[in-house]
């Protein structure tokens, strides 16, 4: 009689601990859930905002370039943000500038009108993390004999300190 | 047994209406203002197109305000030069193909007149150089020029 009185009551407790293991096991998977979504928002947020960082760092580094005395366009006075295309084509053409610049990288190609054109300055293969910008090109045109402008951009890679 | 159940039930509905809710923001996410653009349209003001006047040839800024005041260049009219003008240097700085990252863009150059939700120009409304987007995700920049004209450049991605 003893016997069967405790396998009544056994059978109550493993039900009762069953169920609060199932509990427990669905309420760590919902935990969990939450926790997925919560990081999968704070992740696209987090890419947005290296994004927009990437993208000031090129503007800043374009506006440095298109402001050194040896691209920047001084002759007219339409453009004081211009890249200067002719001195920019000497440029690439000199070996003496390719230490210039604390830079790895730097090409500026135009873009618009064709023909493009790569005018590379420093470096030979872009490398990653190469930072990118849209600057307006001018340059003398023989034909109306008036400067023109162009759209470019800059391709540039700072130096990473040794 | 029946207390677990409703909580967990309850529980469910109320994650199913804060991810509706979420995901009903982002399908109607609010454009991102983009240095990239912004360079972009800055730069493409100075360009020279090819409607010339008086033996001089326009910049895209001046080009704007002539078509925007219905004058025209000299053999063809200056708002189809500076549509054609913006569809060329719109697709030669982003590619738009099935593969590439971005899909689709849109320009519309709007005048303002009497407040700002009063919109109309002299090109017969916003001016939209347009190619249907596809996704969500949206970059876009302004930039305001003189008489009160805005310029806009959307691209999705």
């Amino acid at each position: 009689m003893q016997i069967h009185r405790d396998a009544g009551y056994s059978k109550k407790g493993q039900l009762k601990i069953q169920q609060t293991a199932f509990m427990l096991v669905g309420l760590f998977i919902f935990f969990a859930m939450v926790a997925i979504v919560y990081f999968t928002i704070s992740m696209k947020s987090l890419e947005g905002r290296a994004e927009d960082l990437r993208e000031e760092e090129a503007k800043e580094l374009a506006r440095q370039l298109s402001g050194t005395p040896e691209l920047a366009f001084t002759a007219g006075s339409g453009c004081s943000s211009c890249i200067d295309y002719d001195k920019a084509r000497e440029l690439s053409e000199s070996l003496a500038y390719k230490k210039f610049w604390n830079l790895d990288y730097l090409v500026i190609e135009r873009i618009s009108p064709e023909p493009r054109e790569d005018l590379v300055i420093i470096g030979n293969v872009e490398p990653t993390g190469t930072k990118i910008a849209f600057v307006a090109l001018a340059r003398w045109d023989r034909e109306t004999q008036d400067y023109k402008y162009e759209l470019g951009i800059i391709h540039a890679l700072a130096k990473i300190p040794e | 047994m029946v207390g677990f159940v409703l909580i967990m039930l309850v529980v469910a509905v109320i994650f199913v209406v804060f991810l509706g809710i979420y995901l009903r923001k982002n399908a109607n996410a609010e454009p991102v203002d983009s240095v990239e653009i912004s360079q972009f349209l800055e730069a493409a003001f100075q360009y020279t197109t090819t409607c010339r006047i008086s033996g001089n040839l326009l910049s895209v800024k001046e080009l704007i305000t002539r078509c925007q005041e219905g004058k025209d260049c000299v053999g063809e009219k200056s708002c189809d030069v500076l549509r054609e003008t913006f569809i060329d240097l719109i697709e030669s700085s982003w590619r738009f193909e099935e593969n590439s990252p971005t899909k689709g863009y849109q320009l519309s150059i709007v005048k303002e007149i009497n407040g700002p939700d009063a919109v109309l120009d002299n090109m017969g409304g916003p001016t939209t150089i347009a190619k249907p987007p596809s996704t969500d995700i949206i970059r876009a920049a302004e930039k305001p020029l003189p008489g009160g004209i805005t310029l806009r450049l959307e691209i999705y991605s």
